[in-house]
């Protein structure tokens, strides 16, 4: 079995490795096939603001330079967050326990799913338990990386019939919006008309 | 550090409108917008200066393989041409830093095409070939003569949560008093309900939902919370059941 995560909840624990779900292995995929007008295939490829120069794919490179286009090299340069402090590494999720909470309805609903993974377990007993869990719409919340970085995603596991899976992506807290634009008014017209005369002559 | 992390993921918001009805009949164009996030982080030299990556052109077509196996024949005339000179190298372009360029099509004999013909190939999961096609043309229909409306009935929550991947979010956003109380019974009657309805565009209000002309179609799904007097409503797309993959 490929590697696996060992997650850790309240009073379920448990390991399984992982499989990137993707329209491709549930759907099928498409292949964009390009001709010129004598049937010769064609790719995709760019030309320069010279409007003549033709670069292929691949013949370009992502270079990492300081104001002045200076080349710098990546392990003199430090990770810091925006307001200059040192960043913090967050580990690969298969590196030690990942430590599972409880999410709500509205921490699933606002999560924008950029990955869906498979939950795959060594033994039948073990997806049973954990399916069990998380049946009746229960829902654990963790922390997710691939690889260490900076920047773990959130996630969330959830159940159905097909299986256990982990969806990561991003919580996004959407403000709740009020109206702002009208002071409430009981009864306009009747003020208008009783207090002032009106002016037919607007000149 | 917390609140300042929070700052971070604070959104910046792209706007856009559409045309969308209730379950009585009455539309309107409202706005919505995605949340993108900002960089939480970002590299500096030791002296705390930031650094900033740039695409740098290594070779242009005629420098490429495809190219000097042309000019030379085979593979041991280009290590012969290797050894003697730099075929691989243009001193004009090599190193040149690239900001915009233009998408273009080329041919095997690696000049630009202008007269192209398109066709789809439509695989199976396990890679069969299915058929081959004409592509099919998407066609905008978020702010079309036909609102966007629901599909059908209501979809509780709770049996609904773990089908569909939510992939992408809009929120919907009032911009008058009217709209927002249109937008306000929408979101209560969802939250009291505490389902989801569906959406589809198109003459007979059964279509995925486009958003921009040649872009991909999605399921659509509309939610809706309120707190008080105010309401969030939440536009949720998916082209992805949450469905098992076997092996």
């Amino acid at each position: 079995m490929a590697k696996a995560i060992e997650f850790v909840a309240d009073n379920l624990n448990f390991s399984a490795a992982i499989t990137k779900v993707d329209r491709d292995k549930v759907y099928g995929f498409i292949e964009l096939n390009v001709k010129d007008d004598l049937g010769k295939p064609c790719n995709l490829g760019s030309m320069l603001d010279d409007g003549k120069t033709l670069v292929l794919n691949g013949s370009t490179a992502l270079k990492t330079v300081d104001n002045k286009y200076n080349e710098l090299d990546k392990k003199q340069l430090k990770v810091v967050y925006q307001n200059g402090e040192d960043a913090i590494l967050i580990p690969s999720s298969f590196d030690g326990e990942v430590k599972l909470s409880e999410a709500s309805f509205d921490d699933l609903f606002n999560l924008e799913i950029t990955s869906v993974y498979q939950l795959d377990f060594e033994d039948a007993s073990a997806l049973k338990s954990t399916s069990d869990y998380l049946a009746d719409g229960k829902l654990l919340r963790f922390i997710f990386n691939y690889r260490a970085d900076y920047e773990g995603a959130d996630a969330i596991l959830i159940t159905n019939d097909e299986g256990v899976f982990a969806l990561t992506g991003r919580i996004i807290e959407f403000p709740f919006l009020d109206n702002k634009l009208s002071l409430p008014v009981d009864s306009i017209f009747e003020e208008t008309l009783e207090d002032e005369e009106m002016d037919f002559g607007m000149l | 550090m917390k609140k300042w992390i929070l700052e971070c993921y604070k959104k910046t918001t792209m706007s856009r409108k559409i045309n969308i009805a209730d379950n009585k009949g009455r539309n309107a164009e409202v706005v919505f917008r995605s949340f993108t996030k900002k960089p939480l982080i970002k590299t500096v030299t030791q002296e705390g200066e930031e650094s900033q990556t740039v695409r740098v052109l290594k070779s242009v077509a005629n420098n490429s393989y495809d190219c000097l196996l042309k000019e030379k024949g085979s593979d041991d005339g280009i290590v012969e041409s290797l050894i003697n000179s730099d075929p691989e190298f243009n001193p004009l372009w090599t190193g040149y830093f690239i900001s915009e360029t233009s998408k273009v099509y080329i041919n095997s004999d690696l000049k630009p095409v202008f007269k192209i013909q398109k066709t789809e190939a439509i695989f199976l999961p396990d890679g069969t070939l299915k058929e081959e096609r004409t592509p099919k043309e998407t066609i905008a229909n978020i702010l079309a003569e036909y609102p966007v409306k629901s599909a059908g009935k209501f979809l509780p929550k709770k049996d609904i949560y773990n089908k569909f991947v939510f992939s992408k979010k809009y929120q919907l956003s009032h911009n008058n008093g009217l709209t927002f109380d249109f937008l306000f019974e929408m979101a209560k009657e969802l939250q009291e309900k505490d389902a989801m309805i569906m959406l589809a565009g198109g003459v007979k209000g059964n279509e995925p939902l486009v958003f921009q002309d040649g872009g991909k179609t999605y399921r659509a799904f509309l939610e809706g919370r309120i707190r008080g007097n105010s309401y969030i409503l939440l536009i949720h797309l998916s082209n992805l059941e949450l469905k098992g993959i076997s092996k």
